[in-house]
């Protein structure tokens, strides 16, 4: 094996369950999370002469990542749409039910704002680099992050409630 | 009562918490062979080759990819998430081109012969916001001919983009959407009216001055003259007029070789640069002339 396949597979190995759990969190769907991060990391291996030699090649796949899983969920909500057209109920993937309170919490939220909380919170990502990430201004980014941590504490705290 | 800081302190274990409990759920989960993502990311790039050669739809766009840093083209809008977070030392690296390389025909040429006028349409495009106006790029329709789509009508298409502004192989401009750096850029795909074909790209690169243009033309055309090689396999260069290229790759895993025009040239707006690519012919004297009339137009723009 060459070293390029070396060192891939040894950013895959050390990376991969960061970028599944982020885009877990931000869509609430684990199986498209894995399927994202997966085609992520096959993308950063058709080019991986240019993403290694990035500052941070875990940025390029973790981006690459997001948006698969945002082109996903929006092709989904099409399809949605078309089977209520017509009376079908689409196949809904039941989530962990451990999972489902912090999962119903996060879909609650609105995208820009689960997505900041998922870069702050698992990516571990500064409101200035989430900024630069998302290409959004550093106070907005800032009173997402507010709003979301506030709204999701909160639900959460009544999901525990309710189970004492 | 509650300090709003301390309540900040106690929200923040708690979603720190819930989102942890996520984790368990990732960690669970088998983990993908390495290898086995690398076929995948083989097999994208073999498909890509393939529905190139095919003439197909936006493979041509990811072939491109192979030779070095990637390319794009996709939906006019960007809102589909956030930006490409940038590989940033490496965005807009200068060309190294081989001493044996070729030289550049000439500095940026700013062709205004005699043809046809470039038209205005509104098209889809991609690039960082805001999006350069469409008046910048060469109608889509106007990439109609005989030479290059058979007289069938042509226009402006969508597909998938990450963010990178490179358009062909061996291009330097290697900005990201949204990284350091990235200045400011737009991308036009044509296709026929079914978007099954795709025709080429058209890259505007908008700069501060007339003079950053010339300099940027001159840096792309060192670029595209020079070739370039790529971890599986060579971009081999023959030039044409001044500021058009026809680029050759050939693949070391026996994979058919790919053919490509390409062309540089500034434009009628001070500041502005263009990148045509068109990557549906493969005759020399047909791709030179498509490139050439392109680039004619784009130059009015």
């Amino acid at each position: 094996m060459g070293t390029a396949e070396v060192d891939f597979d040894a950013f895959y190995r050390q990376t991969v369950h960061r970028v599944v759990h982020l885009v877990y969190a931000t869509t609430g769907d684990l199986g498209l999370a894995q399927d994202c991060a997966q085609e992520a990391y096959a993308r950063a291996w058709q080019r991986w002469s240019t993403v290694s030699d990035c500052d941070d090649p875990l940025a390029w796949v973790r981006t690459v990542a997001r948006r698969l899983a945002i082109s996903a969920w929006r092709r989904r909500a099409v399809l949605e749409r078309a089977h209520r057209r017509h009376g079908v109920s689409p196949p809904v993937a039941a989530p962990n039910e451990d999972r489902m309170a912090v999962v119903a919490a996060l879909g609650a939220l609105s995208a820009p704002v689960r997505e900041a909380v998922a870069l702050h919170y698992i990516a571990d990502l500064s409101i200035a680099q989430i900024a630069h990430e998302t290409d959004t201004p550093a106070g907005t980014v800032k009173a997402r992050l507010h709003r979301g941590r506030a709204a999701l504490a909160q639900a959460l705290r009544e999901e525990e409630s309710r189970h004492d | 009562m509650t300090e709003p800081e301390d309540r900040e302190g106690v929200d923040d274990t708690q979603v720190r918490r819930g989102l942890a409990c996520l984790r368990e759920d990732v960690d669970a989960l088998p983990l993908s062979d390495p290898g086995l993502v690398r076929s995948r990311g083989e097999g994208r790039r073999r498909l890509a080759r393939a529905a190139w050669l095919a003439g197909g739809a936006a493979a041509a766009v990811t072939v491109v990819a192979v030779a070095l840093s990637a390319t794009g083209q996709s939906p006019p809008d960007r809102g589909i998430g956030p930006a490409t977070p940038p590989p940033s030392a490496s965005t807009r690296p200068s060309p190294a081109p081989t001493p044996s390389a070729p030289a550049t025909s000439s500095p940026a040429p700013s062709p205004s012969p005699p043809g046809p006028s470039a038209d205005d349409e509104q098209m889809p495009r991609v690039g960082t916001q805001p999006l350069l106006p469409s008046s910048l790029f060469v109608a889509a329709s106007q990439w109609s001919s005989a030479g290059l789509s058979g007289g069938a009508a042509t226009a402006a298409a969508i597909g998938d983009w990450e963010g990178q502004a490179s358009v062909a192989p061996c291009d330097p401009d290697t900005a990201q959407d949204g990284g350091a750096g990235a200045g400011r850029f737009g991308i036009v795909s044509v296709a026929d009216a079914d978007a099954q074909r795709f025709f080429g790209q058209q890259r505007v690169r908008l700069l501060e001055s007339a003079a950053a243009a010339e300099a940027e033309a001159r840096r792309l055309q060192g670029a595209f003259a020079a070739g370039c090689t790529f971890p599986n396999g060579t971009v081999t260069s023959t030039p044409g007029k001044p500021g058009s290229y026809r680029l050759e790759m050939t693949f070391k895993d026996g994979s058919a070789e790919l053919v490509l025009f390409v062309g540089v040239t500034t434009q009628r707006t001070p500041g502005a640069v263009s990148t045509v690519v068109v990557t549906a012919l493969a005759d020399q004297e047909a791709g030179f002339a498509e490139v050439e009339r392109l680039l004619a137009l784009a130059a009015q723009k």
